[in-house]
């Protein structure tokens, strides 16, 4: 095949890769969605998931120019589509490997392995990224433009750190048309190194995170499913709702959530109260703001020191409880 | 919880005003129609109201004394009992008409008469509330065509926060319509001049001539109620025992020298107790069945005990002095005690009296 005759194929061929990497991208975020929820897939994945199909140049450059022998090189060649998944930390990484692998579309195989490789070279502080690559089970129709079964896409999956690492490095480094001086490779080493041991400290600062969190969490949650159910509109947690737990939250030390259910249901009325001001403040939709009720009506005094926002904000929940706000 | 889950559904604004030199009454500006309130203006109207009446409020649940034909709750009944904003509005007119004739004396002011319905509580009651609320003077801003921030000056006002312009009666119904007047009904009335030191005077029109009201007749027994469950309050408090003497100091103070008309929970927590204190105090009363909302001072019960404040140690040692010298005169410290054997105290007190010894036996 020619330049021109391999060009003119990839032109044509273009738009069906497109298609694919899309398909695998929505794909990817679906299988994760349901592992990192309530977390959004937006907030798991750092930078948005964006397919790229090789340029003309680079696609020409690395089957004909490369001292890598490829038999057929437009089929050799995998990463004619390719995408990354970018986490925050290492251990964000299996989430979205076991997505990928589960996923039952495509065949997978991994071309890279970080974990192995660090396994096998210890000593080497190098390029790390879990590389994928996914092939269409069967032909299928994606946005109206057919892709052929066996169509295969890369998918890398890394950390926030190893991708900046990467950007860094990749082209030059790992490159085999880039000279390698050797003050390169260890600089490049050198700053590997200092990420991962980073990326531990980082697992260590989320894991003490997470434990601090972790009862406003759960507690959240369970504000979340109590105002779905007593509301009935939909809430729309922010900031505030963290601050709105955070404040009011010890009112339900000893009995849980249920001494705010019990609350509910004797004050029958603040549920609608609450729905009716919805529609226009967004403080009434953060879940937490029935807490800020019950503590009002049991400690009206201590409710409005411990109120987080400007104090004519908490006026209307005194006001539908019948209390008189303290100065 | 009287004014929870207030809800306002109809309300109209008539307008009274001063009378003449002569002492002659000027004809009221009477509306036919009800007023309505945008959502932002009917959440600021309900805040008023419940700032004014709510829990913890100055106001105050009075007796109604009068029940006959044009008597506030007797107006109150027929006005819950039309059903159409025109019954609704001329059945209204009934009190602005009313306020226009008992307010006699020439230095009363006029202002904005504002009858409305609505319910209030959980279940929810159906109630009628009149508001005589005085026009107050002002600034707007304005930005002029320039871009310049000017003023312009209103003197047409009212229903501000500053709360000691409005005067609000409010009658709840709990109970059939079909009840005899007054039986299911109650009255809570808020009149900031009520709890100056001037009840005798100005204010009494308001909730005597105007609305058919009178001081719950349990005042007294009220008194006595907030005195005793205050004192068992403090000294079941777990503060160290001088805290505790400055405490019931206050609590004699409050009662005896204070010179307000009304007392209540919330003014005197936030007035003497520490604030993280407030809210238990404030259940305890209520367990106690003693209103948060104002009550009128009336010491009958409690003169005795308010004469001589007495503080008991064993050994049959007492000291006693009026309440108000122990405020001035006398300090009492506890000292801890470390080596006191089993059976000995496990602190002393030192009694400070800033005078001499005037007399002994």
């Amino acid at each position: 095949m020619t330049e021109d005759e391999f060009l003119k194929r990839w032109a044509q061929e273009r738009p069906m890769y497109e298609a694919w990497g899309r398909f695998v991208t929505r794909r990817i975020i679906e299988h994760i969605r349901p592992t990192v929820a309530p977390l959004s897939t937006d907030l798991f994945i750092r930078i948005p998931i964006q397919p790229r199909v090789k340029s003309d140049g680079s696609f020409v450059t690395k089957a004909f120019y490369r001292s890598k022998p490829y038999k057929n090189p437009f089929e050799d060649i995998t990463d004619k589509v390719g995408l990354r998944v970018i986490v925050l930390l290492p251990s964000d990484m299996p989430i979205v490997c076991t997505a990928i692998e589960k996923c039952p579309d495509w065949e997978w195989s991994k071309d890279r392995d970080y974990e192995e490789e660090r396994d096998a070279q210890p000593f080497v502080f190098g390029y790390q990224s879990d590389h994928y690559i996914v092939r269409s089970k069967q032909e299928r129709d994606v946005d109206g433009v057919i892709v052929r079964a066996g169509t295969p896409c890369e998918v890398q999956v890394r950390t926030m750190l190893q991708h900046a690492h990467s950007e860094l490095t990749h082209d030059t480094i790992y490159k085999p048309s880039v000279t390698q001086t050797p003050s390169m490779q260890r600089a490049a080493a050198k700053s590997m190194a200092l990420l991962e041991a980073t990326g531990d400290y980082f697992e260590k600062l989320a894991d003490e995170i997470k434990k601090a969190v972790g009862p406003n969490k759960t507690v959240a949650q369970e504000l979340e499913e109590l105002y779905r159910a007593k509301v009935g509109s939909p809430p729309d947690a922010t900031k505030a709702n963290g601050f709105l737990i955070e404040a009011y939250a010890p009112i339900l030390t000893g009995s849980g959530i249920s001494a705010l259910v019990a609350f509910l249901t004797e004050k029958n009325f603040v549920p609608e109260k609450v729905k009716e001001r919805a529609r226009s403040r967004i403080l009434f939709r953060q879940p937490a703001i029935l807490l800020a009720y019950m503590a009002v009506s049991k400690k009206p005094h201590d409710a409005s020191t411990k109120w987080p926002f400007t104090p004519s904000e908490a006026k209307p929940i005194y006001t539908d409880l019948g209390e008189t706000m303290p100065d | 919880m009287v004014f929870e889950n207030l809800t306002v559904d109809r309300l109209i604004l008539h307008e009274v005003f001063r009378r003449l030199h002569n002492g002659d009454m000027v004809q009221p500006t009477l509306s036919a129609q009800p007023a309505t309130l945008q959502a932002e203006a009917m959440d600021a109207f309900k805040e008023r109201i419940v700032d004014a009446m709510g829990n913890s409020s100055q106001s105050m649940e009075m007796d109604i004394a009068d029940a006959t034909v044009s008597s506030g709750v007797e107006i109150a009944a027929s006005v819950l009992a039309k059903t159409t904003d025109t019954t609704f509005s001329s059945e209204s007119q009934r009190y602005p008409t009313k306020l226009a004739g008992v307010q006699t004396a020439k230095n009363l002011p006029g202002g904005v008469v504002i009858v409305f319905t609505g319910t209030a509580g959980s279940p929810a009651r159906p109630f009628v509330g009149v508001i005589k609320a005085e026009t107050q003077t002002g600034f707007r801003r304005q930005v002029t065509s320039g871009g310049a921030i000017g003023a312009q000056f209103i003197n047409d006002l009212f229903l501000t926060p500053a709360a000691k312009l409005y005067k609000i009666g409010m009658f709840i119904r709990n109970g059939a319509a079909s009840v005899p007047l007054p039986d299911a009904w109650r009255a809570h009335i808020y009149d900031n001049q009520m709890t100056l030191g001037n009840r005798e005077g100005a204010a009494r029109y308001f909730f005597e001539s105007f609305l058919g009201c009178r001081f719950p007749v349990n005042s007294a027994a009220q008194t006595k109620a907030f005195f005793d469950n205050t004192r068992d309050f403090i000294t079941g408090m777990n503060v160290a025992p001088e805290k505790k003497n400055d405490l019931l100091t206050s609590l004699y103070t409050y009662l005896k020298v204070d010179q307000a008309p009304t007392i209540q929970v919330n003014t005197f927590s936030s007035n003497y107790l520490p604030a993280d204190t407030r809210d238990d105090y404030r259940d305890f009363m209520k367990q106690k069945k003693v209103p948060l909302t104002a009550i009128q001072k009336d010491l009958a019960q409690i003169g005795s005990s308010l004469r001589l404040r007495k503080v008991n140690f064993p050994n049959s040692i007492r000291l006693q002095a009026p309440p108000e010298v122990f405020k001035d005169k006398i300090k009492i410290e506890t000292v801890p005690q470390k080596n006191a054997k089993p059976g000995q105290p496990g602190a002393w007190t030192i009694i400070t009296i800033k005078d001499q010894i005037s007399d002994q036996e």
